[in-house]
């Protein structure tokens, strides 16, 4: 039985999958609505199972299979010919082969929107839906169901006088009219034409997303306004039946392929009516050949739209479409706004400073001086004393400059593209306009992503066009040619590889930076003017400790004598995380020369992984003394359910709740030493700026790598010493 | 309209024309303010003579030599040189900028450990390292930079009883093509001694070879020979890497920079001819950068330069004490600080300046010392403005080494006082008095009386 394990799990995902949720407990409430009609729920379950299997005997991706993808599209074929047609053996039949068919659509159409980077939605619901209610016209022995229209008799038969009883309590509930077309509309998803299946769906939702519930009232009432306003006549039925067209494309649009933000919800104000008009107009179209449209609308909405934001030029601003999807508006708002805050202007390449030590900006982006235009976005660096001063004695000559015949460094892996070398330097003061670049170099680190680095000493430029330099290579020495009165060197990224072209706005990585007296250190930096910059060196016991390499082992003992083995892996996207062998638990991690990022954990909130993720969220590998390192973590991640319920609600609008994270650096260096290193550092949850809880934490780390972790809160204190890290 | 002051009067020849050699008569540019606090008020609070340190200029210098080696170079250290000028407060003004510590003996490793100094960070020089200063340094995991094979089999027999592994490097010296060539500290290159060395050192489990160090000189006028020693240094960490597969953590490349002072018989002065730290930055860089060393095997650069980071921070301010006539004409000046405080005016011709406003008017005058000793000489004969007795004068680039070589002879040493970046003086060192000298004496009994 055990290699049927997946089952269960695809089975409430395919439920649960209509509104795009893998919540357990949503997918087992939508299981029951169901079978509020036993023979709906019958077929339903019945296309589902066909579905799965098949999904499963012709061995397509698992993960894939039980995140219910292949599962939903069936089970709504499943339940929509349940209530058409009379049961029998011939409707099982039809069932089984129509679910096994919705499988192949549902594959066939992932192949081709999924090229496009879209999802396929109910489309091979409608599909095989639609070409069953067009065969079956020639089925003479299946029988329409004419259950739909005499509920009570059915229900009589069924359950009894009580059962008609509540059906009619349920129908009778005293609500105002939308209310009732709401929850009718949310039940009709599922071919269920009653208040009881539409207020267990409500709650469903509820359960899965406040997000999601929020938008479904919002988008069910923007369609609601708009039908008054055009004056159509609202017939409760036939506005049920694609009342749920609203709901679906509030929830798909507002919050779920879109990042929930106050524009996503104030764009369904434009997206809710053109639904409408879509409807409409559609239905005009399909009863011509008599047929239903269902979520036809919503389907064509939905693609249209996504595939059009596809072609904006940075994914950004507003309407944000999401890269990684958790099935939960909610999860993905706090995802994407926190990794948006640490990682959103991080540089796909990381490029880093072309030079060794402390220079300082003397022009950033969009300068004062020549940054401007097509070349607004390009750093000037200079070395400056302790006075300000950028030259010693009086300055007459470009030696006397601190930063002239300094190395200049390939600033990441590239080939050099172009080279310019005979441009003599200029004398102080005197500018070159008609060489205005001077000596350059020009390497290319990768499509559309090219490196420039201006004004370099005249005959110092070492490699030549063609030659692969490595990062942190010298390649030249800051010089004075070109455009440049005096010694300094120009840096900036581009999209093309010619001399002179324009700049493109682009993240230094890893960063040293002081800045108006405070020091930083930051994964990626526009260092603006006057800002003191340099790049820290990786420290090789700290590098030791936290560069986990795929296939490493960690093992760790508590004090209680509870063992943790974790281990270093990847998954198919090349996402490294560590994954605990008892509790499975996975936290994930991005990690580069200089620093250790965690950015998301999934699993078991008790594990000792957990606390590690807390607290080695970010890790620099090079520090100054006393250096303390600043985050965020995404809220989802540090809150339980109970105390982030009510900020779900408004988060696409407002964060009351934060989690920050800082660690601090020891004081004194220690040399070459073996003597353990010590980082400590603190998990803050605050609401509304007050201190919730605490939570603390200490790494012990040695040349041999990392040798104890600590982690205090306010209900237990762990002390894990590490055994074995290999 | 003031009284001018009085000067003496004296008899010149004129010397019109173009100048000759010897060059302009020039003028010695009074100077009265050392970072802005006047001389004269420290004489009159701390006495006279007088040691003025600057804090700002040390800090200044510091800088600038680190500049110029981190903008060159991606890992580099500087210990300060703890004998070029081992006051606490100087050493802690360097320890404050982030330079460990290096030390020649004992003593001096105890002081840089009650500066507080982490022993890790302690860079254990010297060919006088006793049983118990290397026991010490071994439990402190301190740096060991082995002189001798004695000092070498000592250490191999101290790991075989202690716990802690002792952090070694050797001393190697070579020729840098300079003369007189240093051979007398740590393991010959040429011949082959170095290597064996390293070789042994490699051989034997309980040791940690760290580093290499050389010192190929002091008062080096030559970038070249840094770039020769470098290049060697190179070679043998590429040797180890190759034979051993050994990557060394740094390599110390000593001191010995030239500071700006004048050595005697110079023809030019020192602040024209001394290379700047740029200048020997550039030299000792690029050759580590371009050497066969992997790009993320380039070990740390330790640097241990003390006098071209002290000397220009140190002044010697004091007060004339007469004025003779010499048997063969010459005017002799009478200075209240002699070789006493002054050690290294055995091999500068120091900046003496007055420190009141004078005339044109100079004369080759000789500047003696207090001292009751004929070597007791400042300057040989320098064209000297008249001072008269009770005038203030003050000596330039004295920072290095003479707060270390001073005496205590004839005379007692003076106060030590330090400007901070405000120019505010804080005394660092109290003159010694009587008490001082007296308390380290022992009298035997049959000694303590006697009649006149």
């Amino acid at each position: 039985m055990k290699k049927f394990e997946w089952l269960g799990q695809s089975l409430f995902n395919s439920y649960a999958q209509v509104f795009f949720s893998n919540n357990k407990w949503f997918g087992i409430i939508l299981l029951g609505i169901t079978f509020v009609d036993v023979y709906v729920g019958f077929f339903g379950l019945t296309a589902v199972l066909a579905a799965l299997l098949t999904a499963y005997f012709i061995g397509l991706y698992e993960p894939n299979i039980r995140q219910g993808y292949y599962g939903f599209n069936a089970l709504l074929v499943g339940v929509g010919l349940g209530i058409y047609f009379e049961p029998g053996l011939l409707l099982f039949v039809l069932v089984l082969i129509a679910g096994i068919l919705t499988v192949f659509i549902a594959v066939t159409m992932e192949g081709v929107l999924g090229k496009y980077g879209l999802p396929y939605l109910s489309i091979p619901f409608i599909l095989v839906f639609w070409m069953v209610r067009l065969a079956t016209r020639e089925f003479g022995e299946l029988g329409l169901s004419e259950r739909g229209v005499y509920v009570l008799n059915d229900l009589y038969l069924l359950g009894g006088r009580s059962l008609v009883d509540m059906y009619e309590w349920w129908n009778q509930l005293p609500m105002p009219l939308s209310f009732k077309a709401y929850f009718l509309s949310l039940g009709a998803i599922f071919f269920q034409s009653n208040v009881f299946a539409g207020v267990l769906a409500a709650l469903g939702i509820l359960i899965y997303s406040r997000i999601a519930f929020t938008l479904s009232l919002w988008g069910f009432y923007l369609a609601y306004v708009f039908y008054l306003l055009l004056g159509i006549p609202f017939s409760e039925v036939s506005f049920s039946y694609i009342g749920f067209n609203y709901i679906l494309t509030a929830i798909a649009l507002g919050g779920y392929f879109i990042i929930p933000s106050r524009s996503s919800y104030l764009g369904l104000i434009a997206i809710i009516p053109v639904v409408t008009i879509l409807g409409i107009a559609l239905q005009q179209v399909f009863s011509l050949i008599y047929l239903p449209i269902h979520s036809f609308p919503f389907n064509l909405a939905t693609l249209t739209f996504l595939y059009a934001l596809k072609f904006r030029v940075d994914n950004r601003i507003g309407l944000s479409t999401i890269f990684w999807q958790q099935n939960s508006p909610e999860k993905n708002l706090y995802s994407f706004s926190n990794f948006h805050k640490r990682f959103g202007e991080d540089s796909p390449v990381p490029i880093y400073l072309p030079f060794f030590g402390e220079w300082t900006v003397t022009q950033g982006h969009n300068g004062a001086y020549t940054h401007k235009d097509a070349w607004r976005y390009a750093w000037d660096f200079e070395i400056k004393d302790e006075q300000n001063k950028t030259f010693k004695d009086e300055g007459d000559f470009p030696t006397d400059y601190y930063c002239f015949d300094k190395n200049i460094l390939a600033p990441a892996d590239g080939t050099v593209e172009a080279v310019v070398n005979d441009i003599p330097d200029n004398p102080i003061g005197a500018n070159n306009l008609e060489k205005n670049w001077g000596n350059t170099i020009i390497i290319k680190h990768a499509d559309f992503l090219y490196s420039k680095l201006s004004h370099l000493k005249q005959g110092s430029i070492l490699p030549k066009p063609g030659d692969k330099v490595k990062k942190g290579e010298v390649i030249g020495k800051c010089g004075n040619s070109g455009n440049s009165p005096y010694p300094h060197l120009h840096f900036q990224i581009q999209a093309t590889p010619y001399i002179g072209s324009k700049t493109i706005d682009f993240r230094i990585t890893d960063v040293w930076m002081r800045v108006t007296g405070e020091e930083k250190l930051m994964s990626a930096a526009n260092p603006p003017m006057d800002a003191v910059v340099s790049t820290l060196m990786p420290e090789n016991d700290l590098k030791k400790a936290f560069s986990f390499v795929v296939g490493n082992r960690l093992l760790f003992e508590t004090q209680e004598g509870k063992r943790h083995e974790w281990e270093v892996k990847r998954d198919y996207s090349l996402n490294k995380y560590l994954e605990c062998q008892q509790t499975g638990s996975k936290a994930y991690f991005k990690l580069d020369e200089a620093m250790l990022h965690f950015t998301h954990f999934e699993g078991d909130r008790k594990s000792l992984l957990y606390a590690f993720y807390l607290s080695a969220f970010k890790v620099s590998f090079g520090f100054t003394n006393g250096l303390k390192l600043k985050d965020r973590f995404p809220v989802h991640m540090v809150f339980n359910i109970n105390t982030i319920f009510l900020q779900d609600f408004i988060a696409p609008f407002y964060q009351y709740l934060k989690g920050e994270f800082t660690l601090t650096y020891p004081e004194k260096n220690k040399g070459f030493s073996t003597k353990p290193l010590s980082l400590k550092g603190q998990v803050l949850k605050k609401s509304w700026g007050k201190t919730l809880a605490v939570s603390e934490f200490e790494f012990v780390l040695d040349g041999g790598g990392l040798r104890t972790f600590g982690f205090k809160n306010n209900k237990n204190q762990i002390l894990a010493t590490c055994i074995y890290d290999s | 309209m003031t009284k001018l002051d009085f000067e003496r009067p004296i008899i010149q020849r004129i010397n019109a024309g173009l100048p000759s050699k010897y060059g302009m008569s020039h003028r010695l540019e009074p100077l009265s303010h050392i970072d802005g606090t006047p001389i004269k008020d420290l004489i009159g609070e701390f006495g006279s003579p007088l040691f003025v340190l600057s804090e700002s200029t040390i800090r200044k210098t510091y800088k600038e030599a680190h500049r110029a080696f981190s903008s060159r170079y991606p890992n580099v250290k500087f210990a300060w040189s703890y004998k070029t000028n081992y006051l606490n407060a100087v050493c802690n003004v360097f320890h404050q900028e982030g330079a460990w510590a290096e030390v020649v003996s004992g003593f001096e490793y105890d002081k840089a450990i009650a500066n507080g100094v982490p022993g890790e960070l302690i860079l254990f020089n010297g060919p006088d390292k006793s049983t118990e200063d290397l026991q010490k340094a071994i439990r402190n995991n301190s740096l060991i930079h082995i002189d001798h094979f004695d000092e070498l089999y000592e250490i191999i027999h101290l790991s075989k009883e202690m716990t802690e592994r002792p952090k070694v490097a050797i001393r190697v010296n070579m020729d840098t093509g300079i003369y007189p060539k240093w051979d007398r500290f740590g393991f010959n290159y040429e011949n082959g001694e170095a290597w064996d060395a390293l070789n042994r050192i490699m051989a034997n489990k309980n040791l940690d070879l760290m580093g290499l160090h050389t010192h190929i000189g002091t008062y080096m006028m030559s970038v070249e020979a840094y770039r020769i020693a470098a290049g060697k240094l190179a070679d043998l960490a590429i040797k180890l890497e190759r034979k051993h597969g050994h990557v060394l953590k740094y390599i110390d490349m000593g001191g010995g920079f030239a500071s700006k002072n004048t050595l005697r018989g110079a023809y030019y002065p020192g602040t024209d001819t001394a290379p700047s730290f740029d200048d020997f930055a550039e030299a000792i860089t690029s050759v580590l950068m371009s050497s066969d060393i992997k790009p993320d095997h380039l070990p740390m650069l330790i640097l241990e330069t003390g006098r071209a980071m002290i000397d220009d921070a140190g002044y010697l301010v004091g007060t004339v004490i007469a004025n003779k006539r010499l048997a063969d004409g010459r005017r002799a000046t009478i200075l209240d600080a002699g070789v006493n405080l002054l050690f290294t005016a055995f091999w500068y011709e120091h900046d003496v300046r007055p420190v009141q406003p004078v005339s044109d008017q100079t004369e080759d005058t000789t500047l003696y010392g207090p001292l009751c000793m004929n070597i007791d000489v400042i300057r040989g004969n320098v064209m000297f403005p008249l001072l008269k007795k009770g005038d203030q004068y003050v000596i330039k680039r004295v920072g290095a080494y003479n707060n270390t070589q001073w005496m205590q002879f004839i005379t007692l040493r003076p106060n030590v006082v330090m400007l901070d970046s405000k120019g505010n003086p804080h005394l660092i060192r109290k003159r010694e008095v009587l008490e001082t000298i007296n308390s380290q004496e022992v009298m035997p009994e049959h000694l303590k009386q006697f009649k006149l």
